[in-house]
């Protein structure tokens, strides 16, 4: 009996559908240079920027659409309706990779949907190395700190700090740790959670020691290799944020500051402060992009997220871009010794997914 | 009373009894019924079913050329190449020690969630026990509640320190903590319980659908109890078992929602803790992740293949006929007590233990084991939170939606095809039965690139609406649809459609009339196991929706993400309250239109 018959049909149509494009992954649009969408807007200043951008956000259609990774956003688009009444914020919020790839494959099918991009760095620098994104111009950029500007088509609006945070019960005063590499004794047995897609912190820590502290990369995967001997694996940072708070395990190795700081506030016996050394920086930007169906609307945003937005950035318990801003305190005490990952590691992104896999599953690291 | 009854013969090996209807003059009927269908490709019947198997094809077929693409021809294009399984399975993977894992995870929970949702919908349908109405709700609430919090929940029951089970009963009763969750007798227990609900809903269709009289001649003839169990009841369900296994293996095989909470903790992975790695990296590995998802495909095949063979001589399960039967229902005597015992203590350990946790966390500012104290401070502030999420109506208008909306067209759909498969000898309906599997495999994620790449491209506007949601999700939930239709269809003997064709009419009508109303007991169960599961699909969702078009598992992802956690907990018990109305009204519409019910039992 044929069996093929019926199917046949049908493959035939999915190969029609196959050739239309070229191969899904690969490609990207390229941007022709000198089509600068918002340069009528960039070399303004002051009240005629601003009143210029709103009126020209009107006429686009007095909408921006946001790609977002960011939990607080509603936040930010809270002020920025109160802001500038009329101008309506669509928000498609979803994790950082799937902001990514969303964005990707919609301009490598020539139909790019959003304005402005707000996500982690390392999507961004994704982003940005396709040639989506255009480097923000504007008076904001005087007022933020150094390590916010320059990174190429995007600019920092907030940092994360990645910390250790422990439970107090179960972390009696004096017991506190105070560097990342005491957690190397076994007194930590079954006491310390990592979470399992955490590479890039342990790509951080990993160049802190090598770059900064001057160990050999050996001695960096021996250490690690008792930490992780010590370490209970969970998945999602907001469970392992509830079981710390709950006491399941003692220690979280890293966690956002914010975290702990907002579930301190609602009186879980959880604390990061004093900091075990060294705290991760880690930069969050905003991003306009190269294509956008509404270039003013999306100036305006960058401009006030970077400007009034900082307020509210740091009233949420992050760590805001700007130099400064009225009534904040810096989370990270003065004095501690915080790290951003090194250029050369933010690269090198499968080798440190591939170390931490095997480093979790107890491997021998062959490379 | 119902219009049905059997002309099954126990067990019968007899070649002359293989699939199709009885070797009569009549012989190929349904072929040439199909035949004249084609041929007149204009009319109604051969739109309906040509477009039914091409829409189904079509589904099926575009993630799996999508992922088919990526795996074998690398992101350069040049050429075939099988660098991909290499990157996978090769190096220091333990791609073998891993599936072992998987293996033993998903035998173990497939094998538990059968036996427990055969012997419930057993106890259900054919006995007097007491407390039906429990069973309701002990059925579909795991179903409900999403993994991740189900999970959670039974992490502060069974935490070997911390755990309520052991810190509140068997420490102070026994003076020891004999629960460990964070064991692979753990996973599939709680992948197990969470997973009982898909089996229950397929044996209560099938069930309903029996008739107890071969059960009673059987113990007329002098078999004991285990041996009518044994050699009639088990045997004439085999269809709806072996559908159920099927679902539940290849699901928890791919599933790592319950294995990422508990396994990890105590250095236990599974397979798909390579493919969760390989997605969360950048750039994204697609080959590889092709490379696993083909793996988890093979053994998926496997499985259909081999349900197809266990069900070959396909007569002996039809046990709806032309004759009518009442169901009757086993009268438990003394044992009565005990059942209903038995009964109460399920509905206490997989519905009022994890709900009750949930609904004690979401109560709470943050998680602690409850004390005097904490019980002082219990606040409504969550369900306050949930109320005022500025989309929480959107989303849940937009979820109603696209579940209703993928709930009818999946079975409809599954519905026709299923009798393509089962009651015609239509070249190629085995690899359309597999085609029609195959979306169980592809990672969500996949799906959603794949149906963001094709949409993208396409002139109609589908992109960036609810149109793409319910595409989505009609491939993810085909295979289940198809699972549950087939196993309705196989209980029916085709002399109900002859004496139907014989009498005048159209198989149209005969598909209306006689088909779906006989089949109405799985297609519901199939409709409502989708409705469910879609109110809590994200892996998908979150690549496709558009703002504006916001649905409920986005949501939750939102709680997720942001760490709030109890205010998660307070939108999963609003869910839970939600979908148990919904699934009580379409039992109720269900039991209007002519399915039977069991509460006069």
């Amino acid at each position: 009996m044929r069996q093929g018959a019926l199917p046949v049909g049908l493959l035939a149509g999915a190969l029609l559908l196959g050739g239309c494009g070229t191969s899904p992954t690969a490609g990207t649009t390229g941007s022709a240079p000198g089509d600068n969408p918002y340069a009528a807007y960039e070399t303004l200043t002051g009240k005629e920027r601003t009143d210029t951008l709103l009126a020209a956000a009107r006429s686009e259609g007095g909408a921006v659409d946001l790609y977002t990774s960011n939990t607080d956003i509603q936040d930010l688009v809270d002020g920025f309706r109160n802001a500038y009444p009329g101008i309506e914020v669509n928000a498609f919020r979803a994790n950082s990779e799937t902001v990514l790839q969303r964005a990707s494959q919609e301009n490598q099918a020539n139909k790019p949907q959003n304005d402005v991009m707000d996500t982690n760095d390392l999507e961004l620098r994704a982003l940005d190395a396709q040639h989506l994104l255009h480097p923000y111009q504007g008076p904001a950029e005087a007022g933020l700190k150094d390590a916010a500007k320059n990174l190429g088509g995007w600019t920092a609006e907030r940092f994360n700090a990645f910390v250790v945070g422990w439970n107090t019960d179960q972390v009696r005063a004096g017991e506190e740790p105070r560097d990342i590499t005491d957690f190397a004794d076994p007194k930590w047995k079954g006491r310390l959670s990592v979470e399992v897609g955490d590479w890039d912190w342990y790509a951080s820590i990993h160049t802190y020691l090598t770059e900064e502290k001057g160990m050999s990369p050996s001695d960096a995967d021996d250490l690690f290799k008792k930490i992780a001997a010590n370490v209970k694996v969970v998945k999602g940072h907001t469970v392992q944020g509830e079981l710390l708070s709950a006491g399941q395990f003692a220690v979280a190795l890293s966690v956002y500051s914010h975290t702990v700081d907002k579930a301190a506030k609602k009186g879980a016996p959880v604390a990061w402060r004093p900091a075990v050394e060294p705290v991760i920086l880690r930069p969050n930007g905003v991003a306009l992009m190269a294509h956008p169906r509404h270039p003013a609307a999306a100036l305006l945003w960058t401009d006030w997220v970077l400007t009034e937005g900082q307020k509210i950035i740091a009233r949420s318990l992050r760590i805001p871009a700007a130099e400064d801003v009225p009534g904040y305190e810096e989370p990270v005490p003065a004095g501690t010794t915080t790290y951003s990952l090194s250029k050369t590691a933010e690269n090198d992104t499968v080798k440190w997914n591939t170390a931490y896999d095997a480093l979790l599953r107890g491997v021998p690291t062959a490379g | 009373m119902t219009l049905a009854s059997t002309s099954t013969t126990s067990r019968d090996d007899d070649p002359a009894s293989r699939p199709g209807p009885a070797p009569r003059p009549g012989e190929n009927k349904p072929v040439d019924r199909l035949l004249r269908l084609l041929r007149r490709p204009l009319s109604f019947q051969g739109l309906l079913v040509g477009v039914a198997v091409v829409v189904v094809g079509y589904l099926a077929l575009v993630p799996l050329g999508y992922l088919v693409h990526d795996t074998f021809l690398g992101s350069g294009g040049s050429g075939v190449s099988l660098d991909a399984f290499a990157r996978a399975y090769g190096g220091n993977s333990q791609a073998g020690q891993m599936l072992l894992n998987s293996l033993w995870f998903a035998v173990g929970s497939a094998a538990l969630a059968l036996t427990l949702g055969t012997a419930l919908a057993y106890v259900q349908v054919r006995t007097d026990t007491p407390f039906k109405g429990l069973f309701f709700a002990a059925s579909l609430v795991p179903l409900i509640v999403p993994g991740i919090l189900y999970s959670t929940s039974w992490i502060f029951l069974g935490d070997p320190s911390t755990g309520l089970l052991n810190s509140l009963l068997f420490k102070p009763l026994f003076g020891s903590s004999p629960i460990n969750i964070y064991s692979v007798w753990g996973m599939i227990w709680v992948q197990g319980l969470h997973l009982a609900p898909v089996t229950f809903l397929l044996m209560v269709a099938a069930f309903r659908a029996m008739d107890p009289s071969l059960e009673e001649s059987a113990a007329m003839s002098g078999a004991s109890r285990l041996t009518v169990l044994r050699r009639i009841t088990v045997p004439l369900l085999r269809p709806a078992m072996i559908s159920a296994a099927l679902l539940m293996f290849v699901q928890s095989l791919e599933s790592f929602e319950v294995p990422g909470l508990l396994g990890l903790q105590n250095g236990i992975y599974v397979f798909t803790s390579r493919i969760y790695f390989v997605l969360r990296a950048y750039p994204i590995d697609y080959g590889a992740a092709g490379a696993y998802a083909i793996g988890l495909l093979v053994i998926a095949a496997m499985g259909v293949l081999l349900s197809g063979w266990l069900q070959r001589s396909s007569r002996n399960f039809q046990t709806v006929g032309g004759k009518a039967f009442r169901p009757r229902p086993v009268e438990l005597g003394r044992a009565r007590p005990y059942v209903g015992a038995g009964v109460i203590l399920y509905f206490l350990v997989t519905v009022i233990l994890p709900v009750g946790v949930l609904v004690y966390a979401s109560l709470l500012k943050y998680y602690t084991a409850p004390t005097s104290k904490t019980l002082g401070r219990l606040t409504l502030d969550n369900y306050r939170a949930v109320f005022t999420m500025p989309l929480a109506f959107t989303a849940l208008k937009n979820s109603l939606i696209v579940g209703i909306g993928a709930a009818t067209a999946v079975m409809f759909l599954a519905a026709i095809v299923a009798w393509v498969v089962l009651r015609t000898k239509a070249p190629g309906r085995r690899v359309l039965d597999l085609l029609a599997f195959t979306p169980i495999v592809i990672p969500g994620l996949v799906l959603g690139l794949a149906l963001s790449f094709v949409y993208l491209r396409m002139p109609l506007p589908i992109y960036g609406t609810l149109l793409i949601l319910l595409i989505s999700y009609c491939t993810r939930y085909l295979p289940y649809g198809m699972r549950y239709a087939s196993s309705a269809m196989a209980q029916m003997s085709p002399e109900l459609e002859e004496s139907a064709a014989v009498s005048g009419a159209s198989w149209f009508q005969t598909f209306r009339r006689v088909l779906l109303p006989l089949m109405s007991g799985g297609i519901l169960a199939g409709w409502v196991y989708i409705l469910v599961v879609s109110f809590r699909e994200l892996s998908s969702t979150i690549l496709l929706y558009s703002p504006g078009k916001e649905v409920l598992s986005v949501l939750i992802w939102e709680q997720f993400e942001n760490g709030q956690f109890t205010t998660l907990a307070a939108l999963g018990v609003c869910m839970v309250a939600l979908l148990v109305l919904l699934v009580s009204v379409a039992y109720r519409l269900g039991a209007r239109f002519g399915l039977q019910s069991d509460s006069a039992n």
